[in-house]
């Protein structure tokens, strides 16, 4: 018993190692100077000497703070129009027979399949027209098409757990339906709504391809940092992307208590 | 307030669940709804709870047709086989809600959540999580939130039959005691034809979608109207034999373990198997090719030869009790 817990620490810990590697030589590159990082041939994987040179040369300019803030108004638009129109889809579909409500959720979700360099161009055009280009609101609504179906699929699970009787329970106590979801329903699906929140913003915050297509010019965090490393500033994208990953331990610390499994469980309700 | 169901029908798909059900329900009434599981008791109480909408019929409360009145307007209170409690919500809070949702006055709300759970015995617990709580709390507090408020009547699903038996009985009787202090008409569902005995007004056997017999409990036990309430009522069912064992030809004779004299007579039946409690000996017996139940305060063994005389019985013809 005690051996086989320990075996599952054990492996845990080499499956946390093999993904937290990646992020471990961001933070290297990002606090070193560059004779320890990028000029040798095999840098040292512990670090030699501490430095915030880089960071200080990311947050110098102003270069990098207008894409992290419109970053953030677009990931939380993101987030907060996926939940508005989620919220009411999750719900109706978990109230429907499964035979109805399965395929309409394989439906909404086939509508990723379709690449989004694909989609975004003709959106673009009618952006432009609808003066949506270049503006957070246009691309906060684009990454929504994304984001939207995930979270359709989240929240019909985390309705469908929530029994009937605890919704006719509070209609008999003469709840109408507005506040049966304000005082039952809502605060009883915080969790799938929590992850449902969660994953859309952090889709945005790294979504790339309708960032570049959709607002090219003053655009987003991923969008700067790609360019900004592209043009041979590496150092000052490296610290910044040790920055950029702050707000999203932040957000899933913040939410954890709503979460404790439930957005996995959540989601394959849905499909059952 | 008295409670008229006038020919309740509620199909799902090609099921017919409620088959033509008319009723009164007297003002006052503790109105057991007996039958086994699957025949439909839950959703009879949720088409009168407004809950699910019958196919045809009608819900007529003290003259007023509510057929049509969705459950918030109804002014009725239920309690849920689950309890249905709100997890998010404590137990104060729980109780407290139905008055929240028809604004009483905050004092007044506090007033009434004091007063019911000073009734039900749950003042120490009304901080707590109602997922915190037992099972017989829990069923405390889903009671506790129906009597709160005054509603037009109680609807009650099977709130006992997630208790275990000591629980139970104890909570048989806060029951019974509650309905006498409050006066009003309970409708109460239960597949527990003891539960059904010992609680009732009158029973009503919902069988078949309809309902086969309604009555007190002792006319169910005596005088059912059919064969299937006759086996189905009582701890035992009802023995059933052909008529010519009392020289009545023609007809079946149904009489319970009770009503007969053992130890004499000329009809014999041998046992295969008993059930002792107390003094008293449940035996059961091969008659021929039926098998009948007999009590007795003679103790007998597997495989004695009994003889027995039947003193009181019903005759039954097609099923059906013929009145004489």
């Amino acid at each position: 018993m005690r051996a086989s817990r320990a075996l599952i620490y054990v492996a845990a810990g080499l499956l946390s190692a093999l993904f937290l590697f990646p992020l471990y030589t961001l933070i290297l590159i990002a606090f070193q100077p560059p004779k320890y990082t990028l000029i040798p041939t095999y840098p040292p994987l512990v670090p030699k000497e501490l430095t915030l040179a880089n960071l200080v040369a990311a947050l110098s300019g102003t270069a990098f703070i207008d894409p992290f803030l419109k970053s953030v108004e677009t990931a939380t638009l993101v987030g907060l129009i996926t939940l508005a129109l989620a919220i009411p889809a999750g719900y109706g579909l978990s109230r429907l027979p499964s035979r109805l409500s399965y395929p309409v959720l394989v439906l909404i979700l086939l509508t990723n399949i379709m690449p989004g360099v694909i989609i975004g161009i003709p959106i673009a055009v009618q952006f432009i027209r609808a003066g949506l280009y270049e503006t957070v609101v246009g691309l906060a609504l684009a990454q929504t098409l994304v984001t939207l179906p995930l979270a359709t699929l989240i929240l019909q699970g985390t309705f469908s757990a929530i029994p009937r009787d605890l919704e006719h329970q509070a209609m008999i106590d003469g709840a109408n339906l507005f506040n049966r979801l304000r005082y039952v329903l809502l605060p009883n699906s915080a969790p799938g709504i929590a992850a449902a929140y969660l994953i859309s913003w952090m889709f945005s915050w790294d979504e790339f391809t309708y960032a570049i297509l959709l607002m090219p010019y003053h655009s987003t965090l991923p969008v700067t940092i790609y360019t900004d490393i592209t043009r041979g500033n590496l150092l000052a994208g490296a610290a910044f992307s040790v920055v950029f990953t702050v707000p999203v331990i932040i957000l899933t610390y913040g939410l954890q208590r709503y979460l404790k499994g439930q957005y996995i469980s959540g989601g394959l309700k849905g499909a059952a | 307030m008295t409670i008229e169901l006038v020919n309740i029908t509620k199909r799902y798909g090609s099921t017919v669940v409620l088959n033509g059900i008319t009723q009164k329900i007297e003002d006052g009434e503790f109105f057991v709804v007996l039958g086994p599981s699957g025949a439909g008791k839950t959703t009879l109480l949720k088409v009168i709870a407004g809950i699910e909408r019958p196919d045809s019929g009608k819900i007529i409360v003290d003259g007023k047709d509510i057929t049509n009145l969705p459950p918030e307007k109804r002014n009725i209170a239920m309690v849920f086989q689950s309890y249905a409690l709100y997890p998010n919500m404590n137990v104060h809070d729980n109780i407290a809600f139905p008055l929240k949702m028809r604004h009483y006055p905050k004092d007044e709300i506090e007033r009434r959540v004091q007063h019911v759970a000073k009734l039900l015995n749950i003042t120490d617990i009304l901080y707590k999580n109602v997922t915190q709580i037992s099972g017989g709390q829990q069923q405390r507090v889903a009671l506790a939130r129906a009597i709160v408020r005054d509603p037009a009547f109680f609807l009650l699903d099977e709130p006992l039959s997630n208790l275990d038996a000591r629980m139970r009985a104890i909570a048989r009787g806060e029951l019974k005691r509650i309905h006498m202090e409050l006066k009003k008409t309970f409708v109460y569902v239960t597949h527990d034809q003891k539960e059904a005995m010992s609680m009732a007004t009158r029973i009503a056997v919902l069988h078949n979608g309809v309902f086969e017999q309604v009555g007190t409990p002792l006319e169910l036990y005596e005088r059912p109207t059919t064969k299937w309430v006759a086996q189905f009522i009582g701890d035992y069912p009802m023995n059933f034999l052909p008529g010519e064992v009392v020289g009545e030809e023609g007809f079946e004779v149904g009489f319970r373990p009770e009503w007969v004299e053992v130890g004499r007579g000329n009809l014999k039946c041998q046992v295969y198997s008993l059930e002792v409690v107390g003094e008293l000996r449940y035996l059961m017996c091969d008659y021929g090719e039926s098998s009948i139940i007999l009590l007795s305060r003679e103790p007998y063994n597997v495989g004695d030869t009994v003889a027995f005389e039947v003193t009181r019985y019903n005759l039954y013809r097609d099923g059906r009790l013929v009145e004489r």
